[in-house]
């Protein structure tokens, strides 16, 4: 089974959908945090970055660090992070080291789209 | 009593297969899938850090990892060839935080996972060198109104 980390872009009106993909460690920093192009999308403050885990099955320490440091980027354009299809074991891994206080989990694709559309009207 | 032990080269992901492989031998004394995730990343971390810090991530050093599992607990010790450093008396995950997230690379959360998820740790040298070793107690099982294991 290939592990290796992927990841693909969906653009939204008002932001960007990041489809990852693998295994989320320390290989994941190069595409996750120094792809430029989701950081030219999110240039515009109140714009919404969401992440789907649906396809990521393992998020060691360092996948954490790399998540740190793109929702604080995030943040710092005043911008939002959300995420969906977390399992309930890292859902409490992201609620233990404090990156739920950043980003915000949703069940589903479907529920952050109402949420990102609502933030917008 | 189930025994088993691994030997992997200090190459990023083994720790991921490895942990895969210890979990489906310990799932018929833990029927709680939450608690089987925290052991798997306890364990993944544990190795983090002995190909890390131990082994430099010389692919040549390896990181040992035995398991024993009693009618009382699950015993699994990952050992290193490097000098080792004792955790001490690290403080809980929530203390380290607001420090950690200050760092431009904020890490660090391993030792806090690997305490969190385990009952007890442990750290030594044995005939290999420096060892990290977690136990995790099994719940006791009610056998004719007394307590059998945990």
């Amino acid at each position: 089974m290939d592990r290796t980390f992927h990841m693909s872009e969906r653009r939204l009106p008002d932001g960007l959908i990041l489809d990852l993909k693998g295994d989320l460690t320390r290989e994941a920093e190069g595409p996750l945090l120094h792809d430029d192009h989701w950081q030219e999308v999110l240039m515009k403050p109140g714009f919404c970055l969401v992440l789907n885990f649906t396809e990521v099955s393992y998020i060691n320490s360092a996948g954490i660090a790399c998540l740190i440091r793109l929702t604080r980027a995030v943040a710092s354009r005043s911008c939002h992070t959300f995420a969906y299809g977390l399992t309930p074991h890292y859902q409490k891994l992201f609620r233990m080291v404090g990156l739920t206080e950043h980003l915000m989990i949703y069940p589903d694709e479907i529920s952050v789209l109402g949420r990102i559309e609502a933030l917008s009207d | 009593m189930i025994r088993h032990s691994w030997s992997i080269a200090s190459i990023l992901g083994q720790e991921a297969a490895l942990a895969d492989d210890l979990l489906q031998r310990i799932a018929p004394v833990i029927d709680s899938q939450p608690r089987l995730e925290e052991i798997h990343t306890a364990v993944t971390e544990a190795c983090l850090n002995a190909m890390e810090h131990g082994n430099r991530f010389d692919a040549r050093k390896k990181v040992r990892v035995s398991l024993g599992v009693s009618d009382k607990a699950i015993v699994i010790r990952i050992g290193d060839e490097g000098e080792g450093c004792p955790l001490g008396d690290a403080a809980p995950l929530a203390a380290d935080r607001a420090a950690i997230w200050k760092l431009d690379n904020p890490r660090g959360w391993g030792i806090g996972f690997i305490r969190s998820f385990s009952d007890r740790v442990r750290t030594g040298y044995d005939e290999h060198g420096f060892y990290v070793e977690l136990h995790f107690l099994l719940p006791c099982k009610r056998v004719n109104g007394g307590c059998q294991g945990g």
